[in-house]
């Protein structure tokens, strides 16, 4: 179930390479075996989230009735490693739907969904999620929230969690904020510590769920970039849902747009990375995937 | 704007904290002087006092005016409690029924946590067993105290097992509320980290339940001091619940209110603790 090769204690590998320009690179990149000769041997466009004519149903019953909603499905499309995957989609989509499922916190009513070739079972910290609201735990200081990951799944010795807390709040900017408890925070400083404490497992994908859907729209664009940042010096598969078209399509590789619980759009966006969020919203390439996803959306 | 709104007393230094170059966030002392106005003079402390002077002087008026056989000023009941305090006789009434009301809180306590966690833990359990607390609940424990002496006779046990029915269900029941309500994201959260069962309930739901139990603990404190009183005056004569009954029978009414005021404070004290340690857990409440 674990995931031994995550307690790799980073600093240790990093300090071969400790120099000037790579060191911040290889300082936020925990680097897993598996990652490492992913990257070595060039291998791309490899598969790693696959799924097989999923469908997932819900039953609410209304005394002598019951309702079932078809919340998802079927579905079948696979993502591709270190792949930046948007799932667009009106509110009622299916998207919480779908990304619960590869999380594997809800079961298909029908098909699979295979995680590195594997069928998914259950959760797991190879699938670390962000949640729309924070999902901090109220009762622990940022330091603690970030940390709880690497306690519930035994990824890292006392030593070893504490320096990757510390380097993860300095990632999302929350360095002198440790001691906080998340009520304290705004909004938009608890999704950051919602991301730090996704990324402190190492995950080999990154699942989020509207993550900055509840903060203001300058917030979201500045925390849009933030992520970019991060995700650049370390990238990983990451499934992220949004319901704006700007957001998908300034972050993304691919864009899945979801109506009514099938893809309706499966878009390539190849637009030029390092992106800069200010400057690609006048891209003309950029102007006119937005109008064509506008339309089917 | 904000200038308007500063207070005149307010010393000009605090207008640096408006400069726009300091940072929009400081840490600042408060001095001892202060903190200590703050903590002691709020104007509704002042208030209180002033009612409960105005109460005291009340009832020491109508006091002195009513027959010593029905009625007590609080002066007469001063020296009634320095009497008992100096024969030892308070000091052990009060350590009778201490005994009894803390054996039977922290049983409600520990039964009524582990139960109420089992029900909202084994869902099939809890769904079960529900109906049967519930019935359990309304019944007046009162009415089972005649069944307690046949059991247990008139020792410490059956005072510790009315203390505990009466506020067992209220622990009970908050608990089990708090385990039912616990936020699905925190769960889901633990459970996203591949946390172990033992995990999510040491690390997830026993911390977002800790407000619950509380709520239940307090309300638990107060009735068992009810449960307390009602045992020591209804079988088993002793502690204070004596101290009341046999000096209301030979109308030593300022006697009767030192058992009243010593079982009162009891209460408020139980409550006060609950609430301390309340404060200490939940830390990051404030
Ligand atoms: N637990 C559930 N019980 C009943 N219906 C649900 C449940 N979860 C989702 N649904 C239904 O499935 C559909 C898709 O929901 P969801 O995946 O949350 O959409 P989105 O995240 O795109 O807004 C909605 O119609 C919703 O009502
Ligand atoms: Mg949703």
């Amino acid at each position: 179930m674990q995931n031994p090769d995550v307690e790799v204690p980073v600093s240790e590998n990093a300090h071969a390479a400790d120099q000037e320009e790579g060191d911040e690179l290889r300082r936020v990149r925990f680097p897993t075996v598996f990652a490492v000769a992913r990257r070595a041997n060039g291998v791309k466009d490899q598969t790693v989230i696959e799924l097989r004519e999923l469908c997932r149903t819900f039953v609410v019953q209304r005394g002598r009735e019951e309702i079932v909603t078809r919340a998802l499905g079927p579905i079948t499309l696979s993502i591709a490693d270190l792949q930046f995957v948007g799932i667009l989609g009106r509110s009622g989509s299916g998207k919480t739907t779908l990304l619960r499922l590869i999380a594997g916190l809800v079961q298909p009513t029908a098909g699979d969904v295979l995680v590195d070739g594997q069928r998914v079972r259950g959760p797991g910290p190879d699938r670390a999620v962000v949640f729309q609201q924070s999902a901090l735990y109220p009762w622990r200081t940022v330091e603690a929230n970030v940390r709880l990951g690497l306690e519930l799944s035994r990824l890292a010795k006392k030593g070893t969690a504490d320096e990757i807390v510390h380097r993860l709040l300095d990632l999302v900017g929350l360095g002198d904020f440790g001691g906080y408890y998340p009520n304290q925070l705004s909004g938009g400083m608890q999704q950051r510590v919602g991301l730090a404490r996704a990324l402190a497992v190492s995950p080999r994908h990154l699942l989020m769920d509207e993550p900055f859907g509840s903060v203001d729209a300058i917030l979201r664009r500045e925390l849009g970039a933030e992520l970019l940042r991060i995700w650049e010096l370390d990238r990983r598969t990451v499934v992220f849902i949004t319901h704006s078209v700007e957001e998908a399509l300034t972050l993304s590789d691919r864009v899945i747009v979801l109506k009514d619980g099938l893809v309706a759009d499966d878009v390539t966006i190849n637009l030029p990375r390092p992106r800069d969020p200010e400057a690609i919203s006048d891209d003309p390439a950029f102007l006119q995937l937005r109008r064509s996803l506008l339309t089917t959306l | 704007m904000v200038r308007a709104r500063t207070r005149r007393s307010e010393p000009a230094a605090h207008n640096e904290l408006f400069d726009p170059a300091t940072p929009r966030t400081q840490t600042r002392v408060i001095p001892v002087r202060l903190r200590l106005r703050r903590a002691l003079a709020p104007r509704d402390r002042a208030l209180q006092l002033a009612l409960l002077v105005t109460a005291l002087a009340a009832w020491e008026f109508f006091g002195r005016r009513a027959s010593n056989f029905t009625f007590a000023p609080p002066s007469r009941v001063a020296t009634a409690a320095r009497e008992m305090i100096e024969s030892g006789e308070l000091q052990d009434a009060v350590t009778e029924s201490l005994v009894a009301l803390l054996l039977g809180f922290t049983l409600a306590a520990v039964i009524g946590i582990s139960v109420g966690y089992a029900m909202g833990w084994w869902r099939t359990f809890g769904r079960t067993l529900n109906p049967f607390v519930s019935a359990l609940y309304v019944v007046p424990i009162a009415t089972l105290v005649p069944a307690m002496i046949v059991w247990f006779g008139l020792g410490l046990t059956p005072r510790v097992i009315v203390i505990m029915l009466f506020a067992l269900f209220e622990i009970l029941l908050n608990a089990y509320a708090g385990v039912k309500n616990v936020d699905p994201h925190v769960i889901d959260v633990a459970r996203t980290f591949g946390a172990s069962r033992l995990d999510l309930l040491r690390k997830a739901v026993f911390p977002a339940t800790l407000p619950f139990v509380f709520v239940g603990l307090r309300i638990g404190a107060s009735r068992a001091v009810k449960g307390m009183v009602l045992a020591e005056m209804l079988f088993a004569v002793t502690g204070l619940g004596r101290v009341i009954i046999e000096n209301a029978s030979t109308f030593r009414m300022d006697r009767v209110f030192v058992g009243v005021i010593a079982v009162s404070l009891m209460g408020v004290i139980l409550s006060a603790a609950v609430q301390a340690t309340e404060r200490r857990v939940m830390r990051w409440r404030d």
